[in-house]
């Protein structure tokens, strides 16, 4: 087959199969071996080998390590003394709430790294609670779910990990590539809530007093302490990410079990239940994903790819206008995972050749997904604060417009100073 | 070499299969609760033990300074075959991303139908890979190669291929069962969550 009608091929029957419901992974699977089975000499046994190599990767380890860490932290404890004690600090301040709404998904889905999981999680508590504090309805729907988006940069996250298997880079700097954009969006977001607010007036909850604020400080410590375990095990290169999202893991087991001691064993075999369950969601994709890329590689797709671009003369702006552009649409559709492990093969050779840095473009990437996941008509948030709250997709629309514009905003900035992302990775050893 | 057109036939005789078990087994609370448990304890143990092998390694390296070589690649192979074992468990608890465009736009009538024939769909799916897997592991064993570090034939580090997908298939088709029956109702849920 020509590469061309290939392409149609792979990708026609990869949209018809999502279309019917079938699973990412499945769909992804299927329609490479369509493809396959329409080339001549085809060795079929190559796809089980092919599925199980993709799957075989230590650095991938660090997914089941840190989705464990995020289940341990939501149901053992520690995401609810931390989002207490951002309650008790700031929710007196008008607007306060906001904030809330956005550290609590901040921390939510880091994570569990699923956007639409974190809005319906923190919305369907936040939202009646904003509501009732007199906040405006449409405000609270836009914010939360512009909130749930941010936990795919925040590092350590999922699709930072996918991103550096997939594309060699190394994945502790990835992670620290992300800090900066990661506080300068949720910074962003939190001063134009309060901003909003206090021109609204929206309400504020009543002041804590001294006595509760420490002492919630002091029940959210071991929590405050787990993001710095992890960034400082893998900066300092005391630990690889896989082995830092163990000892996250191993921490985050001996606080709930020792000091919350609020899950009782049935919770543990939720946990364990959810872990195992997104684990092989996430594997499932990988693996499948194995079979799509290496068709485009036998058709030699990235090549040409990166053939044409140089000789169109495309520069580097152009390319992240038009990878943005891509981001953005695939991203309503498809999740972060799925994006990265079908698009990258193709893209890399591209990057490369135009002299854009692969740490850079993750931050920017990942910032383009984010924007999908509430880009009207369909990205997959509107959906879900539809839904919770029962209200016309509409009205979540106008209510999510004026923070979509500073997470564009935001990604403009990322986009034209890199050093933004590359600073603090640049100071690690081997640099950027 | 096995061609296309066996396993092709290979793969629709073990759908045939899944299908028939789960008609027969997919009515008894009974064994569903027992298969769902020895699933969930099947990938769970795996997951732990994969994990347990990376901690036990880092406190090697640090504390007694002598990091084991065979920790990498047990860690690496008892974590996929706790997600391989997962697939079912995930399918089982809709963990699994699908895309609702055409579906939620779907009379309650087309949502079923869709969801029956995307179980279909699965049902064969993950018999061709279990039965192009049962192939693969059988190529390997002929071969008798031995991993490089634990000195363990590949053949049956690779076992879960067949495994993993025979329960995935077994798994879609009691989904297919329980919509077919109408002991599960299609219902809308929010992909992801």
């Amino acid at each position: 087959m020509s590469v061309g009608l290939g392409m149609l091929v792979l990708f026609g029957f990869f949209v018809l199969f999502l279309l019917l419901r079938v699973p990412i992974g499945v769909s992804l699977a299927l329609s490479s071996l369509i493809a396959f089975a329409l080339e001549p000499g085809f060795n079929v046994l190559q796809v089980p080998s092919r599925m199980f190599e993709g799957i075989n990767s230590f650095a991938l380890l660090a997914i089941p390590g840190f989705v464990f860490t995020g289940v341990v932290m939501a149901h053992g404890g520690i995401a609810r003394y931390l989002v207490d004690f951002v309650r008790a600090w700031v929710g007196h301040v008008p607007g306060g709430l906001s904030v809330v709404v956005v550290v609590a998904s901040m921390i939510f889905a880091a994570i569990s790294g699923s956007s639409p999981a974190t809005a319906a999680a923190i919305g369907s508590v936040t939202i009646p609670a904003m509501i009732q504090n007199g906040y405006d309805k449409r405000y609270a729907m836009g914010l939360v779910a512009t909130s749930g988006t941010l936990g795919i940069l925040i590092p350590p996250s999922v699709t930072m990990i996918i991103y550096g298997i997939t594309t060699d880079q190394s994945i502790g700097k990835l992670f620290i590539a992300g800090i900066i954009p990661g506080l300068l969006l949720g910074g962003s977001l939190i001063t134009f809530a309060i901003w909003y607010a206090r021109r609204k007036g929206y309400g504020r909850l009543p002041r804590a007093s001294w006595e509760e604020r420490w002492k919630t400080l002091w029940w959210a410590l071991p929590g405050i302490f787990l993001p710095i375990l992890i960034m400082g095990t893998i900066y300092t290169g005391i630990a690889t990410p896989t082995e830092s999202s163990v000892i996250a893991l191993f921490y985050a087991v001996l606080v709930s079990v020792f000091i919350y001691r609020e899950a009782s064993w049935q919770d543990w075999v939720k946990m364990l239940r959810e872990s195992v369950s997104i684990t092989a969601m996430i594997y499932l994709i990988v693996s499948a994903a194995m079979l799509f890329s290496l068709y485009m590689t036998n058709k030699q797709v990235p090549a040409l790819a990166a053939q044409w671009i140089v000789e169109h003369g495309l520069g580097r702006m152009e390319i992240f206008l038009v990878t943005s552009l891509l981001f953005i649409v695939l991203g309503m559709f498809l999740e972060a995972v799925s994006i990265i492990l079908i698009t990258l093969p193709v893209l890399q050779p591209i990057l490369e050749a135009v002299g854009i840095n692969l740490i850079h473009f993750a931050v920017v990437m990942t910032i383009s997904m984010e924007l999908a996941m509430i880009t009207p008509p369909v990205g997959l948030n509107l959906f879900v604060i539809s839904g919770i709250t029962r209200e016309p997709l509409g009205e979540v629309v106008r209510g999510v417009l004026p923070f979509y514009a500073v997470l564009l905003f935001v990604l403009v900035i990322l986009i034209l100073f890199p050093q933004l992302s590359l600073w603090l990775p640049s100071l690690m050893k081997g640099g950027v | 070499m096995v061609s296309l057109t066996t396993l092709l036939i290979e793969a629709s005789v073990l759908a045939l299969v899944a299908l028939a078990l789960a008609a027969a087994l997919g009515g008894r609370p009974g064994f569903r609760r027992f298969f769902a448990t020895f699933e969930d304890l099947l990938a769970g143990a795996f997951l732990v033990a994969g994990l347990s092998v990376v901690l036990i390694s880092v406190f090697m390296r640090y504390v007694l300074n002598n990091p084991p070589g065979w920790a990498d690649e047990f860690a690496r192979i008892f974590v996929a075959w706790g997600a391989m074992f997962g697939f079912s468990v995930a399918l089982r608890e809709g963990r699994h991303i699908t895309v609702d465009l055409l579906f939620s736009v779907l009379p309650p009538a087309g949502k079923r139908a869709l969801d029956l024939l995307a179980s279909l769909i699965g049902v064969f799916f993950a018999s061709f890979i279990a039965a192009a897997g049962y192939h693969y592991v059988a190529f390997l064993k002929m071969l008798g190669l031995k991993s490089i570090y634990t000195e363990l034939p590949e053949w049956l580090l690779q076992l879960i291929l067949p495994l993993g997908f025979g329960l995935f298939a077994f798994q879609f088709a009691l989904n297919f069962w329980d919509l077919f029956t109408g002991r599960v109702q299609v219902h809308e849920e929010v992909s992801g969550v």
